[in-house]
């Protein structure tokens, strides 16, 4: 028997109702690894090129890695595909989902569900174990995702139920909809909540009973206890503890214009809402916060899921410091099921068109949407989720809606292939290169910010030739920020592949792909060294490329990347140039071997040859 | 000195590491129905509250044990199951109050926890210390004084 993981594949049709178990062999799992790697496969080999993504043959899918569901740490992650009704392409996409349901599903003995076609009334899929049934759920079409998830434990009769759901703006198709589990983890990004809603699935409900295998338990408890330690004890995941992913609201202080967003910060959050710290499953940094609102209008609202990137996206992005109006609406989208960042992306386009008088206030069904306006906001996001009124058109996204508007509205629209962009002139070049590149998707968690573990000394030696010589911190070197970037989603990707959090991989890298590799030895007994896993990150990022490019991502909306996100100045995280730009993109696409004037990958067998020279080039 | 395995649900998380090191060790897979420890959630509020044997003075399981299979270990302060002895009626998980006695069904055997003989491996993974084993006198002690923390700051704040 393979060991690490449970060897079995469903697929789900809607339409027709059937269930099949699919026997997954020993080299196909070896091959692909998991998570990302079987999405992508099922994908490449599976579906036709210009598939809408609410076609009911468009394949929706959900897998885990041999790490998720045993006590390594950060175990959590589920990697959710589909093709994205967000991005302007409409492309294949992929997003990772913390929380507690991706475990449960390796508890029920499967390690990916594919999900096709269209249920005729809505459904939900009740996986026990072996036994698959689907389930009507005309009566839960409607709920929120809290009542969703509280009504199928209350119908299953089981408290430990473990469910992921879509809210009413998935049931609608708001094109940036998420999907929620265990009350409040989400996929958000990407949209992929509404591909559910399409297919008129309200919810995957799993409960399992069954073990994921192991290799060498010993080795692992062992392995596992050291790398709990080294997170432990890293100042780095300390903060990340301490103050949650809030800590990324650090990054914008100093220079939000006037300084009205002073008390934006983690610290004020910690002193007055602050209810409890949460874990995904199997996690010792806990990032997850339960909020308490104790006095305002907002008065006793109690949610878990505040984040960083959702708390910029609902505040500074769209002029709002009030921390009980943020909170409020950060609680909407997690209830409606929206994406808290597109949500806040969109509405603060509105703000600045309508300011701009470019959006009027008949459309805006007598709002007066100006920038900074909480209970405009507040509003707005009951109508997006429902579709009603001007709420039909922003639910469309800021692109898709600045196209209905007109009025060279388009031009104030803060977006990358169509997914909008969050944080006042403060992104990293690093981070804006990867936002660019992507073929995952990126937020707080996912998004470059650090340097990788080797690169930190050969950046720093570099700082201080710099200084040593100028003065002044140097320019950003685009040969390093190509590098970084290349190495960082090789690493994210390496994580989801084996089921884990890439926070301490990637984002935050305490943790390094030699210590995936030896989980993943006693876990799997995976004959795979550090070059082969990362050689696989590159084969499913190559194949996810080739995915987007089939549909006619390319190049040139890489290069159109909105420049007035960057940091201006001479620091070491300043902006470029647009040549700059593009002579970053071109050293990334050489990186990854992909055609310079198209961005499409070129054979696989070269991949190896080409970080071969660049190994030389860089010494 | 004795010692006890303590319970913080504040400081719980609810991520289910221990359980998961807990099958791990005891049954070498992971899988937390055959955990000897599980946190039981209010996932809505944002509550957790772990759970196992509490290794009870005047302990159910061993009072209905037909067969004399459970017994109290003075060492380790323990209630422990002499497999040889049990007979697999059950009667013990049917009397324990808290769930603290359960069913391995794969093993078809009741598990309950051991402390891993004053090791307890979830202890030593539980990050936020909501699982701590600590001296029985110690244990009261450390309750005062963090319940005394706020009258402390305040007095010395205003008084001293």
């Amino acid at each position: 028997m393979i060991k690490g993981w449970a060897g079995k594949r469903l697929r789900i049709d809607l339409s027709r109702g059937k269930i099949e178990h699919e026997h997954l062999s020993s080299d196909y799992l070896e091959s692909w690894i998991g998570g990302r790697g079987f999405n992508v496969n099922v994908f490449s080999e599976e579906t036709k090129a210009d598939l809408d993504p609410y076609d009911p043959k468009t394949a929706f899918c959900l897998a885990v890695g041999p790490l998720t569901g045993t006590c390594a740490p950060c175990a959590a992650i589920t990697s959710v595909a589909s093709k994205s009704p967000m991005l302007a392409t409409q492309t294949y996409a992929t997003s990772s989902m913390g929380g507690h349901w991706g475990a449960e599903l390796k508890f029920t003995g499967s390690d990916q569900i594919v999900i096709r076609g269209q249920a005729e009334h809505p459904t939900y899929i009740w996986i026990h174990d072996n036994d698959v049934e689907l389930r009507d759920a005309t009566d839960l079409w409607g709920k929120d995702t809290h009542q969703t998830t509280v009504l199928i434990q209350e119908e299953l009769k089981d408290r430990t139920v473990q469910v992921l759901c879509i809210g009413p703006a998935g049931e609608r198709l708001v094109r940036y909809a998420s999907l929620v589990n265990a009350f409040h983890w989400d996929s958000g990004r990407l949209g992929l909540g509404a591909v559910m809603g399409s297919k008129n699935l309200k919810a995957v409900a799993v409960r399992g009973s069954r073990s994921a295998s192991l290799h060498d338990p010993e080795h692992l408890a062992a392995v596992c206890k050291g790398l709990i330690h080294k997170i432990q004890g890293d100042s780095r995941t300390q903060a990340l503890s301490f103050e949650g992913t809030l800590f990324v609201l650090r990054e914008h202080q100093g220079q939000s214009p006037g300084g009205s967003f002073q008390d934006i910060n983690s610290r004020y959050y910690r002193k007055n809402y602050f209810f409890s710290k949460q874990g995904c499953f199997a996690c010792p940094i806990h990032c997850g916060r339960y909020t308490h609102v104790k006095s305002g209008p907002y008065d006793g609202i109690h949610f878990g899921g505040a984040h960083g990137e959702s708390v910029r996206a609902l505040g500074p992005e769209m002029g709002i410091a009030r921390w009980d109006s943020i909170l409020k609406m950060i609680q909407m989208c997690i209830l409606y099921g929206l994406d808290p960042v597109s949500t806040g992306g969109t509405i603060a386009w509105a703000m600045r068109t309508f300011d701009k008088g470019l959006f009027r206030e008949h459309e805006t069904d007598d709002i007066p949407l100006h920038w900074g306006n909480a209970e405009g906001a507040v509003k707005l996001i009951e109508k997006i989720a429902k579709r009603e009124g001007s709420g039909d058109t922003l639910a469309e996204g800021a692109l898709r809606a600045s196209e209905i508007v007109g009025r060279q509205s388009e031009e104030l629209v803060a977006h990358v292939k169509g997914l909008e962009l969050v944080g006042l002139k403060d992104m990293r070049m690093n981070s804006a290169l990867h936002a660019a590149v992507s073929t995952g998707d990126w937020d707080n968690l996912k998004k470059v910010i650090g340097l990788s573990g080797d690169m930190r000394h050969e950046h720093n030696t570099r700082k201080k030739q710099g200084q040593s010589e100028s003065g002044v911190n140097p320019p950003p070197n685009i040969d390093t920020i190509a590098h970084i970037v290349k190495r960082t989603e090789d690493v994210k990707c390496a994580a989801d592949l084996a089921g884990v959090c890439s926070f301490p991989y990637a984002r935050l890298p305490v943790l390094n792909p030699a210590d995936l590799i030896e989980q993943l030895s006693a876990v799997a007994d995976l004959g795979l060294d550090e070059e082969a896993l990362i050689n696989a990150s590159e084969k499913v990022i190559a194949d996810e490329r080739r995915l987007a490019a089939r549909e006619g991502v390319s190049r040139a909306d890489e290069e159109r990347f909105p420049m007035d996100r960057l940091l201006t100045g001479d620091s070491e995280r300043a902006g470029c140039s647009h040549q700059e730009w593009r002579t970053m993109l071109s050293r990334y696409y050489a990186l990854r071997d992909w055609e310079s004037e198209t961005g499409l990958p070129k054979n696989n067998s070269r991949m190896r040859e080409t970080s071969e020279v660049l190994e030389i080039s860089e010494v | 000195m004795q010692k006890l395995l303590i319970v913080d649900h504040e400081k719980c998380t609810g991520c289910r590491l221990c359980e998961m090191v807990c099958s791990v060790k005891k049954t070498g897979v992971s899988n937390p129905s055959r955990a000897r420890i599980n946190i039981i959630k209010w996932e809505a509020d944002g509550f957790y509250l772990p759970m196992l044997c509490q290794h009870c003075q005047t302990a159910a399981c061993m009072t209905v044990c037909p067969k004399d299979a459970i017994s109290r270990e003075t060492d380790l302060n323990r209630v422990v199951v002499d497999y040889d002895k049990c007979i697999g009626c059950f009667m013990c998980v049917a009397a324990c109050p808290f769930g603290g006695m359960g069913i391995d069904a794969t093993e078809e055997k009741v598990m309950k926890c051991d402390l891993c003989d004053g090791e307890p491996t979830c202890v030593s993974f539980c990050d936020p210390k909501a699982i701590e084993y600590i001296d029985v006198s110690a244990a009261a002690l450390k309750k005062k004084r963090s319940a005394g923390e706020h009258f402390s700051e305040l007095m010395r704040k205003f008084v001293g």
